[in-house]
């Protein structure tokens, strides 16, 4: 076993590097400089800053701010150091381990990916849920108001009397038994999207081109009734808080946590690009319909809505069965068969519920065109 | 006296510049640091960060010595605690509380140019701090750097040769270079001796306009398809080239700014000398090119996994083609190091600046 070794040693007062003779000892290194002077580093007071990877020179410093410094260029100099006081050498990089560390390198690479598809899947969603409701309505009326300058643009609304009167009738009649702590507005967007969407803080989104396919109003009750449960159950704030995590996750990921928080802040400005997953999406459905049934709306208009939409759905219908499953609205079919179930299972209403509104649909849903 | 003019009479030396690195390794590091940082909550992050400079650095081997890093994950955690207590919480109440707390238009302006002033404010006060701090935890031979400039002192030139180039349409931008390379060299010390620079932004005009030659090219262009079909109604084709030179004016933007870029790190590598000694790049565009394009192949092809490969072939490529020429008298270089604290160089990573060691 080799116990001396060629080394350099610096003082941390001048760049200037003196060779040095290293002598392994029990309790510490024997260090020998040129003029003959011998320096004693115990192994306690050493601590090893370079040499753990390929043949990079081995580094020693002793002393805190500014350290003194010794270099030896071999690194087998580790092994033998190990070698002689295995005990003692503990606290110093052994590069015969080397191969240990490869393996324990896999094991966190297979580690990181386990962790990852994990907390993607069931960790986020499982925070999310538990701290949406802690989440003040105030701050998700906020985020909801701006959210909506984006959907529904001041210039871009419709603002026909008739129409306005007859969502607010809507609204009444909807929320006469449930108390909920939101004050829903609605708002009709001249745009030709079949769509709604429900905002954080009670303003509901329609596009125009969703007003006019509906045959009634209680079609169009029926959709109103879907969206005041995403906001009531809060879907879209657990949306943003889920979103938020996954930037922060990811932010982890790329190593960047001053970009995760940002992240986090930003979200509420892409409110309006999110969507709602497969599951709150049926909960919606169910909990509309519920709420439908128990203020006496008919669902067969909501029932009759969705049977039109899904003639637009047969166009999809070579999609396969994995896609289906990942998409985020249920399969139209699906959501009518379920629709047609919980009607079958309650009596249903025998008159229109807006008699009044029935007559003049055809006219009050037009309201919007050119607003 | 004698031995000085002995060195004086020495002929000048060559000491040249290594990257020792693996892509591999540093890979290796990134992966376990990872694990770690999920396994913490994010809290490793900042001992993570330590350990790749801690392995950049100490693969960076200058006529066989290597330089180390110093800093650790302590001080830049508590240096991120504060930088988020003086200017993340502030900023982003001002960029995000209109929004939350669905406040008045007047009071949300209001608030976008209060984090207007913290941004303006802070970002010399980052990119002073970062230097700072990185130099004052940067070691060779046991020998500290430092930087001992000014936020304020640098905040005149930084602002002020944004005024200037706002009002030249951007021609003033190689002598605004050169004023911040000079004053960032000028106030560069390894130990108790100074860095310089004695670039000058008139040099370099020539070339910055040469770079433009692409820009100009897409204007040409443009300006001919324009003329083509102002006489033809609009056709679909004719929508369709709308967006196609719309991307080769963005694509003609970039290769501009990548051949200023080259010239710009040549000349400024060229121009920095230190102590006795000068710095010189042998550079070439064609290997610029080449490690620019492979780098954005390499990075597409594994999904941004291959990073740390990027990394290293790029430290590796710019460190193989320097060198110091000159007689540099290491003896004579004496331990002065500053006292720095971790704030700046996190308030930088909250706007994500950065400072490249290539």
């Amino acid at each position: 076993m080799q116990t001396t070794w060629p080394g350099y040693y610096l003082d941390g007062k001048t760049a200037d590097k003196e060779p040095v003779r290293v002598e392994l000892s029990i309790n510490g290194l024997k260090l020998t400089l040129a003029d003959g002077t011998a320096i004693y580093w115990s192994y306690q007071e050493i601590r090893q800053v370079a040499g753990f990877y390929g043949n990079d020179p081995v580094r020693f410093e002793k002393g805190s701010d500014i350290p003194e410094i010794l270099i030896v260029e071999d690194h087998e100099f580790l092994i033998h150091l190990n070698e002689f006081t295995p005990q003692k050498a503990q606290r110093f990089h052994n590069p015969a381990r080397r191969s240990a560390r490869f393996r324990l390198t896999l094991l966190a690479a297979v580690a990181v990916a386990a962790i990852t598809v994990f907390v993607y899947a069931w960790g986020i969603p499982f925070a999310a849920s538990v701290i949406t409701p802690y989440v003040p309505v105030a701050w998700e009326a906020g985020l909801g108001k701006s959210a909506l300058n984006v959907l529904a643009p001041e210039d871009h609304r419709c603002r026909n009397p008739k129409l306005t009167a007859a969502l607010q009738q809507m609204v009444l009649r909807l929320t006469e038994k449930e108390k909920i702590p939101y004050n829903i507005s609605i708002y009709v967007t001249d745009t030709n999207i079949v769509n709604a969407v429900a905002l954080p803080g009670g303003s509901i989104v329609v596009f125009r081109g969703l007003l006019e396919k509906t045959k009634s109003p209680d079609a169009l009750a029926g959709v109103l009734a879907h969206e005041i449960q995403h906001i009531t159950r809060r879907h879209a704030t657990k949306r943003i808080i889920a979103d938020s995590s996954t930037g922060l996750i990811l932010s982890a990921v790329s190593g960047d946590v001053t970009g995760a928080v940002v992240y986090g802040a930003k979200i509420a400005h892409n409110l309006a690009m999110l969507s709602y997953s497969r599951k709150d999406e049926e909960e919606a459905d169910r909990e509309g319909m519920k709420m439908l049934l128990s203020v006496g709306i008919d669902p067969g208009g909501l029932i009759g809505f969705f049977e039109s939409l899904q003639e637009k759905d047969a166009k999809n219908a070579n999609v396969p069965r994995v896609l289906k499953y990942l998409a985020t609205h249920p399969d139209t079919a699906e959501r009518i068969a379920k629709m047609k179930a919980a009607a079958a299972a309650s009596p249903r209403p025998s008159s229109p519920a807006f008699p009044r509104l029935e007559r003049e649909w055809d006219r009050i849903k037009k309201g919007c065109k050119g607003k | 006296m004698e031995e000085s003019a002995e060195k004086a009479t020495e002929k000048p030396k060559s000491y040249y510049f290594t990257f020792c690195g693996t892509g591999g390794t540093l890979f290796g590091i990134q992966i376990v640091n990872l694990f770690l940082i999920l396994v913490t909550f994010g809290i490793y992050y900042f001992w993570g960060k330590a350990r790749v400079r801690k392995y950049i650095w100490s693969q960076i081997d200058i006529c066989g010595d290597r330089l180390s890093y110093q800093g650790t994950g302590k001080e830049t955690f508590f240096g991120w605690l504060k930088a988020m207590l003086i200017f993340g919480i502030p900023f982003l109440f001002f960029q995000n509380a209109p929004q939350l707390l669905g406040a008045p238009f007047p009071v949300t302006i209001i608030c976008i140019i209060m984090s207007f002033i913290l941004f303006l404010i802070f970002l010399p006060i980052a990119m002073i701090g970062m230097r700072k701090y990185r130099l004052s935890r940067t070691a060779l031979r046991g020998i500290r750097f430092s930087f001992r400039g000014r936020w304020w002192e640098f905040a005149r030139i930084f602002y002020g040769g944004l005024g200037l180039m706002a009002i030249t349409l951007g021609f003033y931008r190689p002598y605004w270079d050169m004023r911040i390379n000079a004053y960032i060299m000028q106030k560069t010390f390894f130990g108790s001796k100074r860095f310089d620079f004695d670039g000058k932004g008139s040099d370099l005009f020539g070339r910055y306009v040469l770079s433009f030659i692409p820009v100009v090219f897409a204007i040409v262009l443009t300006f001919l398809t324009i003329i083509s079909h102002i006489a033809t109604p609009l056709s679909r084709s004719t929508m369709l080239l709308i967006p196609l030179l719309m991307f080769i004016f963005v694509i003609s933007f970039f290769i501009s700014q990548f051949i200023y870029g080259y010239f710009s790190k040549k000349y400024t590598w060229n121009h920095m000398t230190f102590d006795t000694v000068r710095f010189q790049t042998t550079i070439t565009f064609g290997g610029y090119f080449w490690l620019y394009i492979s780098n954005l192949l390499l990075l597409m092809v594994t999904l941004g996994f291959g990073l740390p490969w990027v990394k290293v072939r790029t430290l590796r490529y710019v460190m193989d083609h320097l060198t110091l020429n000159g007689h540099l008298d290491m003896a004579a270089i004496v331990q002065d190091a500053q006292l720095s604290t971790a704030t700046g160089e996190e308030i930088g990573g909250f706007l994500e600046l950065d400072m490249d060691l290539a």
